[in-house]
């Protein structure tokens, strides 16, 4: 026979499965979830809150869109492109509430960052592109982070809620970033099983977490308040000097 | 601070774990004793293979977030900043909490059934068990599916969470093809908790699936030595098959005298057959790195489909008695002298089974090269973390990779051929130079016979293109007087033998 005629489908009896590099699932869903409530924490006020509703639904939209048209088939991809696209409309609307609602100016600085880094977060674990997830995780709890900041700054909140939300910053970045690293070396075919993995990782994080905020807080409590600011400033940096002269 | 103090005992502690990993205390107790289940076992020397780990540094940037956010703190005169500070802080010491894991596990296979038919759906379970004492956090799993077999249902993958003693079953479905199919080592990464460092190690079920599915004949050039034997040649004499009515002449044996015709018409003539002669075949690979091609990322590559090929003609030519060779020529050059009997039977598959010539682990090149074209390679596992230097890279050392070209390499082969002996190369001819090498050897005046499984694809345009630059170079061997064979994925390659054998005729 000769070479282009007979060579049918190359598979011969129905699909095989195929290797999918996506972030996983679960840890996805959790760093959503973290990412949400380290946002809501810094954003306390009714307004902001009701905000920050619209922007979750959106950038969970946004998401579940992406993971629709990423799956293929033709009638899903559509619908999930609608949903996508319904969903960053969404995101946008919440941004544009964000700027222009909230009376004072210091609750919009506060709200604005996390709704676009909760965005940006959605994106990354839809995924848009799987090589530019790292870098989207980054820049989205990076975005997340700067609300925090930027609440630390203006005291809009109190000193445990502020750890809480850095915490929950921290649990977002390290379970996205978990996903991703599950997601490519694993994959999330049909029969690829990863939450006990993914869920021990998180739950280990996140005791790690609460055992700092405690000691932190627990050393707080000592009056640091008696303490000179520059000794208390010495003493953290010292402690991060020491930590970056490990290699890990 | 705490996290400081914790970080600095760490970091004391730490000059002198990585002797204890490096070390792999796993000798007395071998895994692969436990295997069962209709598998064969025996005491693998992968086991042995030195583990690599990994720093993937993914916590690294915590510390900078941890400075800004002091600065700021520092800046803004904000103590509850510092304490943020200070709680990320606590993550970069994270990583320095949790210990290296080291890993001990065992590993076991049940196949079901062992021996298929053709096309036959062949469910595996694996389950690895944590032997050790330690609670590993985060244990990810690729079974070493045989290099020719497609998985139809399942996932070879997986990721969990092992106590001391606990264990995970991976199910999955295996689609049969013909042939005999190994299972290659099972690649497990242990990460710690704070997934900071990974551990790779590879267990070892040495277990295998039997697909029988023989070839009937090989197709053979009409070119032949002097000793008898079963190949069919197209000279006149002894023999069974008739060939040709020719005028008496002085000498010829009187019972091949056709008398008949002499009878009938006072003419004396002889009758000769199809001389029945001895081939010399050298079986020869392809397996430059060029050829590890695959049509896709779940369907085996090129030259895993040509040692499958060979390790079938080797039998079917060896059952008729011929005198086989092995040659293998790519990555490092393979050469073994063409015999008969049934121990030099057994050397051919030993040596298609281990010589590092025909080995189906694909070369870095080609799998940067594939990944750059968009078909992801066939077992992606290592190279996670945006920085992930190797530490302890347990590499074999691959001494005269790829240094001796081509060229010089089927010189080498070339130089065991007798006068008699022809080819049959097996090739996926991904390139020119493969059709180029067929005819040098029919140049040189050895008969070449090509054996070509189709490893190319029509979905993309790329594929399609490649599928004609492949048809293209299938005529032009045939053009050239080369009997070619082209095996599709489709096809067995008996009835692809087959088609051509009568073609040929």
């Amino acid at each position: 026979m000769t070479a282009s005629d007979a060579t049918g489908p190359t598979a011969p009896d129905g699909v095989t499965a195929r290797f999918v590099r996506r972030p996983a699932v679960a840890s996805g869903v959790i760093a959503l979830a973290a990412g949400s409530v380290s946002v809501a924490l810094v954003a306390d006020t009714t307004l902001q809150r009701e905000i920050l509703r619209l922007a979750v639904v959106g950038a969970l939209g946004f998401g579940i869109g992406g993971r629709l048209v990423r799956r293929g088939g033709t009638a899903l991809g559509a619908l999930g492109a609608l949903v996508a696209l319904g969903g960053g409309l969404v995101v946008l609307v919440a941004m544009g509430q964000a700027t222009t609602r909230p009376p004072q100016v210091t609750h919009r600085i506060e709200l604005l960052p996390g709704i676009a880094g909760l965005w940006a977060l959605s994106a990354a674990l839809a995924p848009v592109r799987f090589r530019w997830c790292r870098a989207l995780i980054d820049v989205g709890t990076g975005l997340v982070f700067l609300g925090v900041l930027v609440t630390g700054v203006t005291q809009g909140v109190g000193t445990t809620a502020l750890l809480l939300a850095t915490l929950a910053t921290i649990l977002a970045w390290d379970a996205a970033e978990n996903a991703v690293s599950v997601g490519g070396q694993i994959g999330v075919q049909r029969g690829a099983r990863t939450v006990r993995a993914e869920l021990a990782h998180v739950g280990v994080a996140a005791s790690v977490g609460v055992g700092a905020i405690a000691a932190v807080l627990g050393v707080a409590r000592l009056g640091i308040d008696g303490l000179p600011f520059g000794a208390l400033v010495a003493l953290i940096v010292g402690s991060v000097i020491l930590v970056l002269g490990s290699d890990r | 601070m705490t996290p400081g103090i914790a970080a600095l005992r760490r970091w004391l502690d730490s000059s002198e774990r990585p002797e204890r990993t490096a070390v792999d205390g796993r000798a007395e107790r071998d895994p692969t004793a436990r295997t069962d289940g209709g598998v064969t076992a025996e005491p693998a020397s992968g086991t042995n293979r030195p583990s690599s780990v990994r720093w993937t540094g993914r916590w690294r940037g915590i510390a900078a977030v941890a400075l800004l956010a002091v600065a700021i703190g520092v800046l803004a005169k904000r103590p509850s900043l510092l304490l943020v500070g200070a709680l990320a802080g606590a993550y970069a010491a994270y990583p320095r909490l949790t210990a290296i894991p080291d890993p001990d596990l065992s590993i076991r296979r049940e196949i079901e059934p062992a021996s298929p038919a053709d096309g036959e759906r062949v469910s595996v379970r694996t389950t690895i068990a944590n032997e050790g004492d330690a609670t590993l956090a985060d244990v990810r799993i690729v079974d070493g599916t045989p290099a020719m077999l497609s998985v139809s249902d399942g996932s070879p993958r997986c990721a969990t969470a092992l106590l001391p003693g606990g264990e995970v079953t991976i199910r999955y479905e295996l689609r049969a093809r013909p042939g005999r199919h190994v299972f290659r080592p099972t690649t497990v990464l242990c990460r710690d908790a704070s997934g900071s460092v990974e551990v790779e190690r590879s267990l070892t079920a040495a277990s295998s699936v039997e697909c029988a599915a023989e070839v009937p004949t090989v197709p053979l050039r009409a070119q032949s030595g002097h000793h008898p034997g079963p190949l069919v040649t197209d000279d006149g004499g002894e023999g069974i098959e008739f060939h040709s009515v020719e005028k008496y002449q002085r000498g010829d044996p009187a019972n091949r005298i056709d008398w008949r015709r002499y009878a009938r018409t006072g003419e004396l003539t002889s009758l000769t057959f199809r001389t029945e002669r001895l081939a010399e075949v050298v079986v020869c690979v392809d397996a430059r790195p060029v050829s590890y091609r695959a049509a896709d990322a779940t369907e085996p590559h090129g030259v895993a489909r040509a040692v499958d090929a060979a390790d079938r003609i080797g039998d079917a030519l060896f059952d008729a008695n011929h005198r086989v060779g092995l040659a293998g020529f790519g990555r490092r050059v393979c050469v073994l002298p063409a015999q008969s009997g049934r121990d030099h039977a057994s050397r051919f598959h030993r040596r298609l089974a281990t010589d590092p010539a025909f080995g189906l682990e694909p070369p870095e090149t080609a799998r940067t090269t594939e990944r750059e074209g968009g078909v992801a390679p066939s077992r992606p596992v290592a190279g996670d973390g945006p920085n992930s230097d190797r530490v302890a890279r347990g590499d074999r050392a691959d001494g005269a990779d790829e240094a001796v070209p081509v060229d010089t390499q089927l010189s080498r082969i070339r130089a065991e051929f007798g006068a008699n002996t022809q080819v049959v190369l097996i090739t996926p001819l991904c390139d020119d130079e493969a059709s180029r090498i067929a005819q040098r050897f029919e140049s040189a005046g050895t008969a070449v016979t090509v054996v070509s499984p189709d490893v190319t694809a029509a979905e993309t345009a790329g594929g399609r293109l490649a599928r004609l630059e492949r048809a293209h170079r299938l005529s032009v061997l045939r053009n050239a007087g080369i009997p070619v064979v082209d095996w599709t994925p489709a096809q067995p390659l008996g009835a692809a033998m087959t088609a051509i054998e009568w073609r040929g005729r």
